[in-house]
């Protein structure tokens, strides 16, 4: 065995670009698939780790406000482990050096010491002084976007009051890991951030001496958050209280959650297409080396080995390649994952991060590609083994030619012989050709996977931003406000136009499932603000009822001609039923929009807004932002241009990592498959080759008749590609199937193009490198050598 | 008189190659013993490998009986006719089929290593004149060179049946003379039952017994008590 062994070793040596482009294939696959789930690991580890250190809440409220004393009730609920009162209001600049605004929510922190739940990693500075009305800490990533420096003053206005303050810490918070402003869908650092304050300043300016209007919990274990919720809501009902929720509807996590399933999805589809495509070329190589060896194998048997050790070798050539590859991956997994944790942690803003190799996926891994190379060889290898000795002593026997399609094509065609070799060759493997043709569309098709979603995010972008959004600025009102506050915004110089929207917080129920959203009152001939589909449909609102976004009637249960039970989550907390007037595909996941004077209506008020959408005359804009700014009632204002730039940086970095990987991965299996393609059929047709040569053709004759062979192989293998690309751009859309927004299945001309420019690219290199092989053919050795 | 070691009766053979089927054995009786030099004379298509692969246990007969002493190869297993090749069968090969990535050693020793009584894969290659090339690679030997590979490695597990397959074919004369005396040397000393195909009749004056076929038939048998060394042949 030790000299089958040798020999196996050997021949391995001979194939080592074959095997060497398998082993990468191989490894790319490993790696992704080490790399999203030791980052989905780490970050999960990261996250738990940070939710326990710094006490994450499992419970939250919001209330208008409640004596302090209330707290005491709350703490004898049963199951209540810790709980914090505090004060969370919004605080908005008052004064900008770039000229933008920005939006602080502040939260209390006790007026000595640390709070109990949510506690604060401090990333620089010092805590503020206790009683300190005039020190705060602000987020991180609030201060990094600003350029804000321990010892600056903000200053802000809370509750139309101006409040100045010293940076004293720069701080993080389990809290806000995801950072989005009420109503935001992504982080937009620049002009939203989170500000502590110690609680007695803070409740002077927003008028909260001895009260609170939040609250956070965190339960003793093992008990059942549901209860605790009723009993919260029930003590704290007469204070305005708008709803205690569980962690799984906290913003934060919820959008951390959302970002964690997109890695989960990228670790199904990506590696098991780089998987696939390796078992393929491992068919491929393997199966032509084997049926090369039929002479050997039968001298073998002849001089009595079994099959099982003539077939053993071979398999532990497989396996020993599926090692290789998870080897490999495994260091490139473990290199990505690390560089893709850091990113993350950095995007996330989390206090410290590990990296934590996940040993459950580097087994399976292994498992996949030892399965993927036994598949590959065992069918080849055991169609030689299964050949009778003195059959196999035989030369296999001539394939028929004559008789085909092809032959009719050729002679119709006129070929000339050397094109009617090709063809004839092309067409008598058909297995072959289709695993070459598969392996090369294999590439165009990671290439489409790894653009397209680019493309879906710019379609997300245009929809969302773009096409939705035809306002220059948005903004917020402190509270409910009549309707007549339009004219007010209209009478400013420079406001051209201002339509006006009334959003209320609710928790949607359908039987025992329920959604926490915001219920968009907009208008019916909405102009500023419109509802696009994933497919840039534009939709209104239905005559009667309410446009509800499919992926909530999905979750939900429902469907159009559904009702859904509104618990509305204001001052008096009405329950509606919402009859399901239509359904829009949205990009932005789950959503209800309804006419916004049939919501005042429902919610028992006179037409109110609280908020407006503004298209402003661009050379006025500082001037307008100013006057805006010195209006109480406005709490909030956000400018769509920055809101565009935001999403753009945020989603640069994210996408355009996975972009690079993605093609440098196609492109290794493009030259995998086409380099061990145009290898193998020259080997194969040495003796064709040589003879041709023999009889006069010259070198670049030849290397023509195999270059254009692998070309045309390439250009049947690309529309397949393409096909394929779809596909797994529709899978991957629905792996991506997110609570918080939807990835539309959008890919553009342009994507499959490039597919196509870059494999094409890799096939005149290998086309061109072939002639160098074809050069160095010993006619008269190979014409000995028997056939 | 030594006891058959081989008693065929009326072996027949049909199979396939492409789209036709080929008759290649028409029955086929004969006995063959220990320490015979026998050599299968014959046209391309008369039989003559088709014979000797039922005989060294490599293909079963379509019908027929062939036995090995008191073992029936037309009923053996597959695993029997492994086991029988890998105790009692040498092969020599026209295009002397050694793996290219061994050395001369190491194809000699792939041998050895499963056979139950071999010879050390050195001596083999001593016994065919090859001491000094034990380390090149079969593209670094000559055609004669590879041929005594060959036969090193069958003879190295001291076979009871060495089957050959135009040994000479491939190679020149005075190649061919060098094969055919290690051929010979091996019968001779070690009593090796030694079948030797040949399309050259020539080479028949050094068999102890030539069997002529045709057409999948044995036309004729004859013994040859004076067998000439193999420099003594006249080509």
């Amino acid at each position: 065995m030790q000299m089958l062994i040798r020999k196996a070793l050997r021949d391995l040596w001979n194939l080592r670009w074959q095997m060497g482009a398998i082993v990468l294939v191989l490894a790319c696959g490993v790696g992704v698939l080490v790399m999203s789930a030791s980052t989905l690991k780490s970050l999960e580890g990261t996250r738990a780790r940070y939710y326990d250190d710094y006490r994450f809440g499992d419970l939250f409220c919001s209330l208008k406000r409640a004596p302090e004393s209330a707290l005491e009730g709350i703490q004898s609920i049963d199951g209540v482990a810790l709980c914090d009162s505090r004060i969370v209001t919004a605080a908005r600049s008052l004064i900008s050096e770039e000229g933008d605004t920005f939006q602080l929510q502040a939260v209390s922190i006790p007026d000595q010491g640390e709070p109990l739940v949510h506690r604060i990693h401090l990333r620089a500075g010092r805590w503020p002084e206790p009683y300190s009305e005039s020190e705060a800490i602000v987020s991180e990533a609030f201060a990094a976007a600003r350029g804000l420096r321990l010892g600056d003053r903000l200053q802000v206005a809370i509750e139309g009051k101006e409040w100045s303050f010293e940076l004293v810490g720069i701080g993080l918070s389990p809290e806000f890991i995801y950072e989005i402003a009420p109503g935001g869908l992504l982080p937009n650092s620049k002009a939203f951030g989170v500000v502590w304050m110690r609680r007695r300043g803070l409740a002077a300016a927003a008028g909260m001496t001895g009260a609170f209007n939040d609250l956070v919990l965190r339960t003793a274990p093992g008990v059942r958050v549901p209860w605790v919720i009723r009993e919260v809501d029930r003590q704290l009902g007469s204070y305005g209280g708008l709803g205690a929720y569980a962690r799984s509807e906290q913003r934060s996590h919820r959008f951390l959650t959302s970002e964690m399933e997109e890695l989960q999805g990228m670790a199904i589809v990506a590696p098991s297409l780089f998987l696939m495509v390796a078992a393929l070329l491992m068919n491929l190589v393997l199966t032509r080396w084997i049926g090369s060896q039929r002479e050997q194998i039968a001298m073998l048997k002849a001089f009595g080995f079994t099959s099982w050790e003539v077939a053993l070798p071979y398999l532990a050539l497989a396996l020993m390649l599926a090692l290789l590859g998870t080897l490999f991956g495994l260091l490139l997994g473990v290199y990505l994952g690390e560089g893709m944790t850091a990113m993350y942690s950095r995007f996330f803003h989390f206090p410290n991060h590990r990296f934590e190799l996940s040993t459950v996926v580097l087994l399976r891994a292994l498992v996949l590609t030892s399965l993927s190379a036994l598949l590959a060889v065992g069918a080849a290898a055991m169609a030689v083994i299964r050949l009778q000795p003195a059959e196999a002593m035989r030369p296999e026997a001539p394939i028929p030619y004559g008789h085909g399609w092809q032959d009719r094509l050729v002679s119709w065609m006129r070929m000339p012989p050397a094109t009617g070799m090709m063809v004839r060759h092309i067409a008598r493997h058909p297995r072959r050709v289709l695993l070459s043709i598969l392996g090369i569309a294999s590439a165009v098709t990671v290439l489409v996977l790894g653009s397209f979603m680019r493309d879906a995010i710019d379609a997300m972008f245009d929809m969302m931003l773009g096409d939705a959004k035809r306002h220059d600025y948005q903004v917020t009102f402190t509270h409910a406000v009549d309707e007549s506050v339009a004219s007010e915004l209209r009478a400013i110089d420079g406001v051209m136009d201002v339509e006006l929207f009334r959003m209320v917080a609710a928790r949607m129920t359908q039987g025992n499932r329920q959604r926490l959203l915001a219920i968009q009152g907009i208008e019916p001939d909405g102009r500023m603000q419109v509802l696009i589909d994933s497919k840039s449909h534009r939709h209104s609102l239905p005559g009667t009822g309410v446009l509800a976004s499919r992926k909530l009637l999905e979750s939900l249960g429902t469907d159009v001609s559904g009702t859904l039970h509104a618990d509305v989550r204001e001052e008096h907390q009405p329950v509606l039923s919402l009859k399901v007037g239509g359904a829009i595909d949205d990009v932005s996941g789950e959503g209800i929009w309804i006419d916004r004077r049939t919501l005042c209506t429902l919610l028992r008020e006179s037409p109110r807004a609280t908020g407006a959408w503004l298209r402003i005359d661009a050379n006025k804009q500082a001037d307008v932002v100013r006057q805006l700014r010195e209006r109480p009632v406005i709490v909030h204002i956000e400018s769509v241009a920055q809101q565009k730039a935001s999403f753009r940086a945020t989603i640069a970095e994210n996408v355009g990592r996975m972009r690079w990987i993605n093609r440098i991965f196609s492109l290794i299996i493009a030259m995998g498959v086409l380099a061990s393609t145009g290898r193998l059929s020259i080997l194969e047709r040495q003796r064709d080759l040589a003879t041709l040569r023999v009889l006069g053709y010259r070198t670049g004759e030849l290397h023509w008749m195999m270059a254009s062979e692998l070309m045309l192989l390439t250009l049947l293998a690309i529309p397949l590609g393409w096909v394929l690309g779809y596909a797994g751009s529709y899978a991957t859309v629905h792996a991506f199937d997110r609570e918080l927004f939807r990835i539309p299945l959008v890919v553009s001309p342009g994507t499959y193009l490039q597919a196509a420019g870059i494999v094409l690219a890799a096939t005149l290199v290998i086309a061109w490198s072939m002639r160098y092989r074809i050069a160095r053919l010993d006619e008269v050795a190979v014409l000995k050598a028997r056939q | 008189m030594e006891p058959p070691v081989f008693r065929a009766r009326g072996l027949t053979k049909v199979y396939r190659v492409g789209q036709v089927e080929v008759h290649a054995l028409r029955g086929v009786d004969m006995e063959l013993c220990f320490g015979e030099f026998v050599v299968l004379l014959g046209p391309s298509g008369s039989g003559k490998s088709t014979l000797l692969n039922i005989l060294g246990g490599l293909d079963v007969p379509t019908s027929g009986t062939i036995e090995y002493l008191d073992h029936d190869l037309s009923q053996a297993t597959e695993g029997q006719l492994v086991q029988f090749r890998r105790d009692h069968v040498g092969f020599v090969f026209q295009f002397y089929n050694l793996i290219p990535s061994l050395t001369a050693l190491e194809n000699v020793r792939l041998i050895t290593d499963i056979a139950a009584k071999p010879i050390p894969a050195e001596q083999a290659l001593a016994q065919v004149g090859l001491t000094d090339r034990l380390h090149h690679f079969p593209s670094q030997l000559s055609g004669g060179e590879q041929q005594r590979v060959a036969i090193a490695r069958a003879i190295a597990k001291q076979p009871d049946i060495l089957l050959c397959d135009e040994p000479t074919g491939a190679l020149d004369l005075q190649t061919g003379i060098t094969v055919l005396e290690t051929l010979q040397t091996v019968n001779q000393q070690l009593g090796t039952l030694t079948v030797v195909i040949t399309h050259n009749a020539s080479i028949a004056q050094m068999a102890t017994r030539v069997i002529s076929m045709r057409d999948g038939r044995i036309v004729d048998c004859r013994r040859n008590d004076q067998p000439v060394a193999p420099t003594q042949l006249n080509w």
